[in-house]
């Protein structure tokens, strides 16, 4: 449960950079759905707003497009199943170059904002 | 394992592979979410209401969500269609009239299109059974060095314009194989003719070189007596045994070893069935040559070189009649399908303006329904359809409409086809014209997409007009009556070229048929036979055996008489002929000689103008007499002082029975079944040896031939089985025979501007009852301000009146043109140009008035109480 004022400090997540996430997520091993947004927000303590409703259309388009595959499966030691995902090699390739993407326009971000630093 | 994989992961692309399974699927792994979710926030301890409250606002409302992962699916285009194609089924099913209409019009529309395009796709784009057809080329009215063979293969190979060439020359012969003896056409060629054609023998081998230096002739033993025979009458002789290699045929009685079987289809020239090697000798002037363009030499340089070729061996030649006419050099193409194929563009021509002509019928009726369902299309718009949505649902209407049309329309094409196939049945190497083959299809299909644009894209018009707010009512404009009235204008158009051309054909077929042809055609029963290679061949025996069978013949009960030529008229295939002249002056165009029986002018019922016809006697002895026709002596004086003077011809072979007296003058009989080609002089002789042992008999009869025809044939068969008879058939089916093409092309053109006809008119009526439905107010203020019922009536009739003249302005000179092209289909027009258009527009500004008697009716009977309370 959150207040509004946590729920403005937090940010929006940038158009296509879910994917970047989910990807990145999968690369620790196969995940379902529930985990796969626990863990996105809990490693950026809270701060990036995954809205639930929007990972599930990701993940499908994400297995559409071949670059993770989804099986149902038991985890060790529970009883019951959950769609797993996991990241196919086709996948790995997809986040190598979303990362250096991404890597390269945070830099260009960076050097119009702060010139000084970047200078 | 892996063609598994493959097919799956192309099935999981089709919206309704495993769809239930992935519902549920996506339903389960959203529930899990919600599951988790609320456990965890128990264990942070919360009530259970709490956690589930939680839960669901965290993950957000599951049916957006569901939609979201639909669309990733991607299959959101294809949803799309099937709910347009199911919603535009349901809009067509409500308004079964229309759709009935739309249906059959475009049925008739599209598939007379399909039909005629199959044709045109089997005739001009069709292959031929030979290697690279295009560079194949006949030289006509040219007779190679053909007196020896060594004089035609040494000409063959030294020609700077063609690769290789072979000479053939082809006659219908009597064959004996097995059974019976059947009549058949066989040619004769020189060695090389299937190499040039670069067609192989699917069994057996073809002639060698050297086959031809020794050949057989028709009637003269050789030593290579062999013979390559068609595919067809290898399964029909043989049962397609392969040990027909080596067997013997008898051609005209000449044995003949079969080397080779034809592959199917192939049966140049003229649909033969026996090929032999040729025997050359001096003074046959038959051969036609076909030869194979040198590798980079054009057409164009080709046709020089021939020329030139032509000039040099004979001079003479070249001139404008018919004794010496010019070599020509024609494609093989050209030369096989020429007459054809200006006749299935001009049809392919027709069909395409019917169906403009019905697309402008259906764009109007659209253009009314979309102004009808304004209403709906903006309650639709209100509640967030996009115009490219609603247009994209008013296409899909129109495709489906129309590709309904072309599954039905392909059943009139296949009609088309076949009545086609019976007036002209396809060429070489077709065995039919396909409607389901590939290029058809794919016209069919292309063909209902264009139709569906050119009536669906006005329609459209009204979309882009559509708002959110407003229009609850029909859209009307000026802009839209002005497209109303354009499209009736260009029916006018169209319909009257159309008209123009449907009746220059009829009215040139109608001379065609009532040309005077010489003989009178009803109650005569006709027969052929051949002596060829039977015991009655040679040595003056011919004379005997059908003096026998006329006899028989003459004493059947119900013949009135009975007599027999070697050329039936209406038989314009081989003539023999040549100079003939009178008195030793030689006539300036060639004749063909008729050799007759004696009775012949009378059971033919033929007009014998001065003189008399042969007796009995004179045909025995084989009299030097002779009977012309009246164009022949007109060509050297009066007709009436030809008799008594001397037939005579310089250089004749020795079976020209010159010189004889002309003992007769006679009407000439039509022997030409081209309407372009005028008919030669003609110069009948007692037949007292057939030339070609072959002749059709003929009788008079009492009643109809047709019952007639078994008893005769019966009667020939009884004086000797072994002699083949064949054609036995009335003179008026030879005559249906000789014109079933020009028929077929008439009734085809009837038929299309009947049918543009009927859509004009109903295009004008549309459009008047939407004028006067729309007006009715006007009218009603018109009448109580004292305008007259007569007033009313002419506003409406001068509304038709206009569109129908503004259509004529622009029609009446294209129908000019239109003109030429019927030409081409049968031959000169006897009516003055003008004649067609003046019907054509005639009867167009009918057919308005007629379709304009009921809206002005309508306007006629407003109430003007009535019509003013609306207001």
């Amino acid at each position: 449960m959150q207040t509004n004022e946590e729920a403005k400090s937090r940010l929006d997540l940038m158009q296509g950079t879910l994917d970047m996430l989910i990807l990145r997520t999968l690369v620790l091993g196969p995940a379902h759905g529930h985990e796969i947004a626990k863990h996105i927000q809990r490693t950026t303590d809270d701060v990036l707003q995954v809205e639930h409703g929007s990972l599930y259309p990701a993940l499908h388009r994400l297995e559409r497009r071949g670059w993770v595959s989804a099986k149902w499966e038991t985890p060790r030691g529970g009883k019951r199943e959950f769609k797993y995902y996991r990241l196919t090699p086709a996948g790995k390739k997809r986040l190598t170059i979303e990362h250096s993407n991404w890597r390269r326009l945070v830099a260009t971000i960076g050097r119009v904002m702060e010139p000084a630093e970047g200078g | 394992m892996a063609v598994w994989r493959t097919l799956r992961s192309w099935l999981s692309w089709f919206p309704w592979y495993r769809r239930e399974a992935r519902e549920a699927d996506l339903e389960r792994e959203l529930r899990d979410h919600l599951d988790l979710e609320v456990e965890e926030h128990r264990a942070a301890g919360l009530s259970p209401e709490q956690a589930a409250h939680a839960a669901h606002r965290a993950l957000g409302n599951t049916l957006n969500i569901e939609e979201d992962v639909r669309a990733a699916w991607g299959f959101q285009w294809l949803e799309t269609l099937v709910q347009d194609l199911r919603y535009g089924l349901r809009m067509l099913g409500k308004s079964p009239g229309f759709t009935a209409v739309a249906v059959l019009t475009l049925a008739l529309g599209i598939g007379a299109n399909a039909g005629i395009f199959s044709i045109v796709n089997t005739l001009l784009l069709g292959s031929l059974p030979f290697r690279e057809p295009d560079r194949l080329i006949l030289l006509q009215d040219f007779v190679p060095p053909t007196n020896t063979a060594r004089q035609f293969h040494d000409w063959r190979r030294q020609s700077p314009y063609f690769a290789d060439a072979a000479a053939f020359e082809d006659i219908d012969a009597n064959l004996r194989g097995g059974r019976g003896v059947i009549r058949a056409h066989i040619a004769q060629a020189s060695w090389n003719f299937f190499s040039v054609l670069g067609t192989q023998p699917v069994l057996g081998h073809g002639f060698a070189p050297g086959d031809d230096l020794d050949a057989t002739g028709l009637g003269l033993p050789g030593r290579n007596a062999v013979a390559v025979i068609a595919y067809g009458l290898w399964q029909e002789l043989f049962g397609g045994d392969p040990k027909a290699l080596g067997a013997t045929i008898r051609v005209e009685g000449n044995a003949l070893t079969v080397i080779g079987v034809a592959p199917p289809g192939f049966d140049y020239p003229n649909k033969t069935v026996v090929w032999k090697p040729g025997a050359f000798n001096p003074g046959n002037d038959g051969w036609v040559a076909i030869a194979r363009l040198k590798t980079g030499v054009s057409l164009a340089r080709a046709r020089a070189a021939f020329a030139a070729e032509a000039e040099l061996r004979s001079p003479e030649r070249g001139g404008d009649n018919n004794l010496n006419p010019r070599p020509k050099m024609v494609s093989l193409r050209d030369a096989l399908l020429g007459p054809v194929k200006d006749a299935s563009l001009l049809l392919m021509a027709a069909v395409v303006l019917v169906l403009l002509i019905a697309c402008t019928n259906l764009a109007n009726l659209l253009m009314a329904r979309t102004a009808e369902r304004a209403a709906e299309l903006s309650v639709r718009a209100a509640l967030g359809a996009s115009r490219a949505r609603l247009a994209r649902q008013l296409l899909t209407e129109c495709l489906l409409l129309s590709f309904v049309a072309a599954v039905a329309g392909l059943l009139v094409a296949f009609w088309t086809t076949s009545l086609a196939a019976r007036v002209e049945p396809p060429p070489l190497g077709a065995q039919s014209y396909a409607t389901l083959n590939g290029p058809v299809l794919i016209f069919t299909v292309l063909a209902s997409i264009v139709t569906a644009a050119l009536f669906g894209v006005l329609p459209l018009l009204y979309v882009t007009r559509i708002h959110s707010f407003g229009a609850r009512g029909p859209v009307r404009s000026r802009g839209s009556r002005m497209v109303h009235d354009g499209l009736a204008v260009t029916q006018v158009t169209l319909t009257m070229i159309l008209l123009a051309a449907a009746v220059s054909v009829g009215s040139a077929f109608v001379h065609l048929m009532r040309t005077n042809r010489g003989y009178d055609v009803t109650g005569i029963a006709t027969a052929s036979v051949s002596l060829g290679g039977t015991t009655h061949q040679g040595e003056r025996r011919e004379l005997a055996y059908f003096e026998e069978v006329l006899d028989r013949i003459r004493s059947l009960p119900g013949v009135r008489s009975a007599s027999g030529t070697e050329f039936l008229p209406l038989y314009a295939t081989t003539f023999i002929g040549g100079p003939f002249g009178m008195d030793g002056h030689p006539a300036e165009r060639a004749s063909m000689m008729v050799p007759v029986f004696s009775d012949y002018f009378r059971t033919m019922g033929g007009q014998i103008l001065f003189g008399r016809e042969f007796t009995d006697a004179e045909v025995r002895s084989g009299a030097k007499v002779a009977v012309v026709d009246e164009r022949f002596a007109r060509a050297f004086g009066s007709p009436a002082d030809a008799l008594g003077r001397q037939l005579t011809s310089a250089g004749a072979p020795p079976f020209v029975p010159v010189p004889a007296k002309i003992v007769g003058v006679v009407r000439d009989m039509n022997y030409e079944t081209d309407p372009t080609v005028a008919n030669e002089f003609q110069v009948f002789v007692p037949s007292a040896h057939p030339v070609f042992f072959s002749a059709t008999l003929v009788a008079r009869v009492r009643g109809t031939a047709e019952g007639r025809l078994a008893v005769i044939r019966d009667t020939i068969q009884s004086v000797d089985p072994q002699v083949p008879v064949y054609s036995v058939k009335t003179m008026q089916q030879r005559l249906d025979e000789a014109f079933a093409r020009p028929s077929f092309y008439r009734t085809a053109i009837w038929s299309f501007a009947a049918f543009a006809m009927l859509q004009t008119m109903i295009g004008v009526y549309g459009l008047l009852a939407y004028g006067v439905a729309r007006r009715t107010n006007e009218i009603g203020i018109r009448m109580a301000l004292g305008a007259t019922r007569s007033n009313v009536a002419r506003v409406a009739l001068q509304e038709a009146l206009l569109m129908v003249c503004i259509g004529l302005t622009v029609g009446v000179p294209l129908a000019f043109c239109s003109r030429s092209f019927a030409t081409r289909l049968v031959g000169d027009l006897p009516a003055s140009p003008a004649e067609p258009i003046v019907i054509g527009a005639a009867a167009i500004i009918a057919a308005a008035l007629l379709a304009a008697y009921l809206p002005a009716r309508r306007a006629m009977r407003v109430d003007p109480m009535i019509a003013l309370r609306y207001e």
